[in-house]
């Protein structure tokens, strides 16, 4: 069984577009089970859109709001859903907060990451294969990257 | 107050990119190698704190290969860094952002500054994970996409506004930390002539490979770099031939009428 985390990101009370994207990846490289993660400190609306988004299970962890938004919290909610759920992928939205994420995930989690990536797919039971835009778009990288990955 | 400015050196912007013979990576070859743009705007920002506020010194990091790290850290000396720290690169080593923040975190720990400051993404790989990588192996808290960095002596604290997607957002912060800023919103300055010729002897304190070997561990922690690939060259042009802008225009008109059928 494959398990994937999601790691939802909330603005202004609205759950990121690039967070539904995420689930939708999860599910295209065929997860079995896929996790979301939410820390925020009082958006219930946004609980209840990411529950909607087709999710197995969703952590809701709540947070002081002077803590809530910050990426080492994310990063530490993130990292115990990880654990906890033995996932092999953590997936993040392409953004400010997703990149924070991710670059203290990987620290924490002892997991590979790419961030940029705009093609993904399986390629063996434990690789995904990634592109990615460099040098402004100038040219692309591909990679192979094993579990446990961001 | 003591500040830490990580840079990396990147290829010229004009660099025509060349795919080396292993297909993995970008062909090195007769590349200009220059502090990348958002690194200058680090740099600038760390300056402009120590202007404001005396005592401050600023001491400029970077893990990466000879000869070209060791020029783009003598440019930040230039600048006006007051310190160079160089950490070596293994040639065959591949690039990955997480092991420059692990190697990065051992020279940078003893002592901890009160700012580390990073550029939003170098301008090759634009992974832009070295500043969080950072934060967590420190322990400190960090944060991306910072604007308007300002340092309140009064309170010994940081205030920043953090530019997210669909807004912004108000920090204050106290010392300990790395900052990632948004963009080249300040300008950066260009180094005089003397400090250019000065900086060509000032010492760069050099740190071995076997110093932080294990702290960025083996392959099995980094991705796998598969091939790097340019884009396909472009088919279909056709250059129009003219004497006068109306003449080009009246063709260009006639090929999207009949020949591209854009319009009746």
């Amino acid at each position: 069984m494959t398990t994937t985390i999601v790691v939802g990101e909330v603005r202004g009370g609205r759950l990121l577009e690039a967070t539904s994207e995420a689930v939708g990846v999860a599910r295209r490289l065929g997860a079995s089970r896929v996790v979301g993660v939410l820390t925020l400190a009082t958006d219930d609306a946004a609980v209840d859109a990411f529950a909607r988004t087709g999710l197995d299970a969703l952590w809701v962890v709540r947070l002081d709001p002077q803590l809530a938004f910050t990426p080492a919290a994310q990063a530490r909610s993130a990292s115990e859903a990880a654990a906890r759920e033995s996932a092999d992928l953590v997936l993040v939205g392409g953004t400010v907060l997703g990149r924070d994420i991710a670059g203290r995930l990987a620290i924490r989690w002892e997991a590979q990451a790419v961030t940029g990536v705009t093609e993904v797919q399986r390629i063996g039971p434990t690789t995904l294969g990634l592109s990615r835009p460099v040098f402004g778009g100038r040219a692309t990288q591909e990679l192979r990257v094993d579990a446990p990955r961001v | 107050m003591e500040i830490a400015v990580l840079v990396k050196p990147v290829p010229e912007a004009e660099t025509r990119l060349r795919v080396a013979a292993s297909g993995t990576s970008l062909d090195a070859e007769g590349i200009k190698w220059v502090l990348a743009g958002y690194d200058e705007s680090a740099v600038e920002q760390a300056l402009l704190l120590k202007e404001a506020h005396p005592g401050t010194r600023v001491r400029v990091l970077a893990f990466g290969p000879a000869p070209r790290t060791e020029e783009v850290l003598r440019a930040a000396i230039a600048l006006g860094c007051d310190q160079a720290t160089w950490v070596e690169h293994p040639i065959d080593l591949l690039p990955d952002p997480i092991a420059s923040a692990r190697a990065l975190g051992v020279p940078i720990a003893a002592p901890l500054p009160d700012l580390i400051l990073v550029g939003k993404h170098a301008g090759d790989d634009e992974a832009g994970l070295v500043g969080p990588a950072l934060g967590e192996i420190l322990g400190v808290p960090s944060f991306s996409g910072v604007v308007d960095l300002r340092w309140d002596a009064a309170r010994s604290r940081f205030t920043f506004q953090r530019a997210v997607e669909g807004g912004a957002e108000s920090v204050d912060a106290p010392v300990r930390l790395v900052i990632g800023l948004q963009q080249a919103w300040n300008d950066p300055r260009t180094a005089k002539l003397p400090n250019i010729l000065k900086s060509r002897k000032a010492p760069i304190e050099k740190v071995p490979w076997a110093t932080v070997a294990a702290a960025v561990g083996d392959a099995a922690r980094r991705p796998t770099l598969t091939r790097f690939r340019l884009p396909s060259p472009r088919t279909g042009a056709k250059m129009i031939e003219f004497k006068t802008p109306d003449e080009a225009a009246q063709t260009l008109v006639r090929i999207l009428k009949e020949e591209a059928k854009v319009f009746p």
